[in-house]
């Protein structure tokens, strides 16, 4: 064969790593997404860290004409760009899938992260820029405005709760080490910070307020290390995946 | 009878090659040999000669079968199952080897590495490695030639060329108008998911005039309502046209969410493109679910301004700003959509590609398209604003464009699957 073609390169390139093209593209949106969707959280539209929950109407139309400009930019790139939350979750499912317990959990987390897409991020992104939108609207309704949208973005729990639980069963059961076990207790982590945060709706100052030490600052701790370790972790079963294996059923 | 049919096939085109007599003849010898001293089962060789007259799309070699490979054991099953030889149960590991290595002979030729080699050495010798590529090389080389010659006049009725559509042994015949399921194939699953797929189908034209007739209805789009009415003028509007918006947003909320089906049917099909792994089409499914989740709230923001349109001025136009932002600017559910499709119509680069490549065009201009109506929640005048050129008109015509489209595009799909799985001619 090597007499018949001389020219032939001695390894092609992207030899020795696995996985597959396809599954690779998507997985480079998850981090791409997450670090977009931080820039915009964080720094333009300031609702992470969260601004206080106690304050009066005045202070809330204060802090809306403050950021209005840049809430704009930073939600009005998000609404383009929050498709990149069903990429991150159909790749999760999709490795799911490869594990050796069927389909149900892969399916359960799509059901419950794509509800959580409308209440997790959606209506904060809309109500907020309702807010800016006429930043003269009577205090009380921005007001109004203020509470719903972090509220919603901070307490939607139960959505991701039910995404949590059925990936962490699944890594529970999975023969086909998909996914270390340790993760699947990160991801119970995660639902246990979600049941803290319900007092959130109780209580609008201290440690379980929704910027409070527990409802908060806990939850973000043990996110940051689930979505940290979710990156890595995706990159190894996209590696290990072979390139040549059948599509999924 | 399909020996005798096949030895015709053959003659006919032994005649034409005997215009060079000593070539042809020495042909002849290289065949017959390669055939009776060669160590391949007859039914290995049977299977890859098929698999090739279809990447070559030779009509006459599909129709012929060899006695000798039938006396080894070749059945119609098993002809069926070179649709996907990876998936096939009545196929040994050394079958699906050497078919592997002839798709790649015949589609990709340059892929073929020492590690396919190495694949096909668990199964056969050195000698049988040659046997083997002088098969293809003849069948993929003559074959093609053959197939420039035509020869089809002993071709039975199910293999002759009735339009452009691809040909396969697998087939039972192309080019129907309408969809017919197979008396005999009505209780396969294969004809169930077909069924289900073209009920789905056709609810889109249904729902899409539903929702044509509450769009027309609905008094704030003609023209839409301008985002500079004052609170008084927004809170008017909603009690002079209480009832008809409430006839068009129930009609919204009853059925916008029945278009699901249709889109639906665009996840079946991408989970039946060969070359990807269907990571997209799960990330596509996640996309529709949250991209409706948010369509049908913008609906009620509506129908609860018009529940009481005496409420205070200010509360009607903040459930007005929702409705109208939360209607027009939440695009990236649906544009990622678009363009999960666009990216997973382009990686489909199998021999027989799903959608045709165009649709992967005309889903990334659908994305593209609607990008720029994220801007209704920011601006209130000009194209961006909701009711802009842009935000509202070119955003749902595009989308409503790509449905139709889409539609006819789905119909030819299912179609040509039915007759694919053997369920419909």
């Amino acid at each position: 064969l090597s007499v018949l073609c001389p020219d032939q390169p001695a390894e092609a390139p992207g030899k020795g790593r696995g996985g597959k093209p396809d599954v690779w593209l998507v997985y480079w949106i998850f981090p791409g997404f997450y670090a977009v969707f931080g820039v915009i959280i964080c720094l333009l539209t300031r609702v992470t860290p969260p601004p206080r929950p106690d304050v009066t109407a005045a202070d809330k139309v204060a802090f809306f004409t403050q950021h209005g400009t840049t809430i704009q930019i930073g939600f009005g790139i998000l609404l383009i760009l929050l498709g990149g939350a069903a990429v991150t979750n159909g790749i999760i499912a999709y490795h799911m899938k490869r594990m050796s317990v069927g389909s149900v959990f892969a399916y359960g987390y799509i059901g419950g992260m794509g509800v959580g897409a409308l209440p997790g991020f959606l209506l904060i992104t809309a109500c907020f820029l309702a807010a800016v939108y006429r930043p003269d609207r009577d205090p009380e309704l921005q007001s109004l405005l203020y509470d719903l949208g972090m509220l919603s973005y901070n307490g939607s729990l139960g959505c991701f709760s039910a995404a949590y639980f059925a990936l962490a069963i699944a890594i529970l059961y999975d023969k086909n080490e998909i996914f270390p076990r340790w993760f699947a207790y990160v991801s119970i982590w995660q639902i246990i910070t979600e049941v803290i945060a319900t007092q959130m709706f109780v209580f609008d100052a201290g440690p379980f307020a929704w910027n409070g030490s527990l409802a908060f600052w806990w939850s973000v701790v043990v996110f940051s290390i689930w979505l940290c370790a979710l990156i890595a972790l995706l990159e190894k079963a996209t590696a290990r995946e072979p390139s040549d294996s059948p599509p999924l059923d | 009878m399909e020996l005798a049919a096949g030895d015709r096939i053959n003659l006919g085109v032994a005649a034409i090659m005997m215009r060079l007599p000593a070539v042809a003849e020495a042909f002849g010898t290289v065949t017959t040999n390669l055939r009776e001293t060669g160590s391949l089962p007859a039914r290995l060789v049977e299977l890859v000669r098929l698999r090739l007259a279809f990447h070559n799309q030779c009509r006459s070699c599909m129709s012929v079968r060899y006695q000798r490979a039938i006396d080894d054991g070749l059945t119609e099953d098993m002809v069926c199952s070179l649709e996907r030889p990876a998936e096939a149960p009545g196929l040994t590991t050394a079958d699906r080897s050497a078919l592997r290595f002839a798709d790649l002979f015949a589609t990709d030729h340059l892929a073929i590495d020492e590690a396919i080699y190495d694949d096909l050495r668990q199964h056969f010798t050195e000698d049988q490695l040659v046997e083997l590529g002088l098969h293809c090389a003849i069948a993929v080389g003559v074959g093609r030639l053959t197939a420039t010659w035509d020869v089809i006049e002993d071709v039975p009725d199910e293999f002759r060329a009735a339009s452009g559509m691809p040909v396969a042994p697998w087939d039972g015949g192309v080019g129907l108008i309408k969809l017919q399921i197979l008396e005999q194939a009505q209780d396969l699953p294969t004809a169930g998911n077909i069924k289900a797929q073209w009920v789905s189908l056709w609810t889109a034209p249904v729902v899409a005039a539903v929702l044509l007739l509450a769009f027309v209805a609905f008094p704030g789009f003609w023209p839409p309502m301008s985002p500079r009415l004052s609170a008084d003028q927004v809170a008017a509007f909603y009690g002079e046209h209480t009832a008809w918006i409430r006839f068009s947003m129930v009609t919204y909320n009853l059925c916008g969410i029945m278009i699901l089906p249709f889109f639906m049917v665009i996840v079946v099909q991408m989970k039946r493109m060969q070359t990807q792994s269907h990571v997209f089409a799960y990330c596509y499914l996640t996309a529709v679910v949250s991209g409706a989740t948010i369509f049908a709230l913008s609906n009620i923001f509506f129908l609860v301004a018009a529940f009481r349109p005496s409420r205070n001025p200010d509360l009607i136009m903040l459930l007005n700003d929702l409705a109208w932002i939360v209607f027009i600017a939440p695009v990236g559910m649906v544009v990622s959509q678009f363009l999960l499709l666009a990216i997973a119509v382009y990686y489909d680069r199998g021999p027989h590609p799903v959608f045709p490549r165009w649709v992967g065009h005309l889903s990334l201009a659908t994305a593209v398209a609607m990008v720029p109506a994220a801007g209704a929640a920011v601006f209130q005048t000009g194209p961006l604003a909701w009711d802009g050129a842009v935000s509202f008109w070119l955003r749902n015509g595009a989308f409503a464009l790509f449905v139709i489209v889409m539609f006819f595009v789905l119909r030819n799909t299912i179609r040509r699957q039915a007759i694919d799985d053997g369920v419909a001619r």
